[in-house]
């Protein structure tokens, strides 16, 4: 089973799994991590390290908060292994689709999913909602 | 010119990217590292969280010393990284006339007394500053632009003994692991 690893900076990735497993139940394959102020870059290499450690054959995708911060930084050095997929920019949006969409469809393709539903998700709600009303006020 | 010198544990991550290249036009970025300028991956990695439009290089503490004036006379806007106390040391012994230092980040282990935040230090690390304190290098402790910047002597009582800022140990030891 794809391993789903989020990794981000204070308690990020800590309370976006609690917040998706308050959507979705429990969840299997899982993990976060926590990068805070006073840990060092060790600290988040050996909690990576150890967290892709998966069965020969499986997938690894780490979701990191931000290009260029240590989470990603750091997950950037797995990338030569076999079977590694790393994404930054997580939101929730694209947390669920991974985890509806893993082992479902090849992983390059959940690859760019998800980066598509983390986009999609992101919406000038008041713009939508104004032309929503208007659209339907045309229609009366 | 060098117009930023910088002790920061983690190199260059969030808070250079988002803060400091924010707050400053940095045109080139030096990390001084021997052990990171002998791995063409690690350099690499690195090279790839600095911005495009920023040039970036990595050098040994032997070539930065033999370059250093040259960076000084540069017209270059430069920010140096190093990631250790002793690195600072070992550049300041080769004869590099060290500019005002801005301590950023330096880890946390069990062993080692707060300053601040985010500056931790060992016995080793304190005599080190201590000596170069003493050589009239100015030193200033300032995670992020917007943070005051505190001179290192301020931490100091009169007979020499620490006074951090409050924190005796890590800020947050009693919260959960790490990871879940």
């Amino acid at each position: 089973m794809t391993k789903i690893i989020i990794a981000a900076h204070g308690n990020i990735a800590e309370h976006l799994l609690n917040a998706v497993k308050n959507l979705t139940g429990e969840i299997e394959n899982i993990q976060a991590i926590n990068f805070r102020t006073h840990q060092s870059l060790d600290d988040l290499k050996n909690s990576l390290d150890t967290a892709v450690l998966v069965r020969p054959g499986e997938d690894v995708f780490i979701l990191t908060d931000f290009l260029g911060g240590s989470p990603c930084n750091c997950a950037c050095r797995l990338l030569p292994g076999k079977n590694m997929w790393v994404v930054s920019g997580v939101n929730l949006p694209m947390l669920l689709e991974l985890i509806t969409k893993r082992d479902k469809i090849p992983p390059a393709q959940l690859c760019s999913e998800i980066i598509k539903a983390g986009r999609e998700s992101i919406v000038d709600v008041k713009a939508k909602f104004v032309s929503r009303i208007n659209t339907k006020r045309a229609e009366q | 010119m060098i117009k930023l010198f910088r002790v920061d544990s983690r190199l260059i991550h969030g808070q250079i990217v988002e803060g400091w290249l924010k707050a400053y036009p940095i045109d080139e970025i030096l990390v001084i590292d021997d052990d990171i300028y002998n791995s063409e991956f690690e350099t690499r990695v690195m090279r790839f969280s600095v911005p495009q439009e920023v040039s970036f290089e990595v050098l040994t503490i032997g070539m930065a010393s033999e370059r250093w004036r040259t960076f000084e006379a540069s017209a270059k806007k430069i920010l140096v990284i190093v990631q250790s106390i002793e690195i600072l040391k070992k550049l300041f012994d080769t004869g590099v006339n060290l500019p005002g230092i801005n301590m950023g980040l330096v880890n946390y282990t069990d062993s080692k007394t707060a300053l601040t935040k985010s500056v931790y230090i060992d016995e080793t690390e304190k005599d080190i500053l201590l000596y170069l304190l003493e050589k009239g290098v100015k030193i200033f402790i300032q995670t992020l632009p917007s943070d005051e910047k505190i001179p290192l002597e301020k931490l100091m009582e009169g007979d020499g003994l620490w006074k951090g800022t409050g924190h005796k140990t890590c800020p947050q030891p009693q919260e959960p692991s790490p990871t879940i």
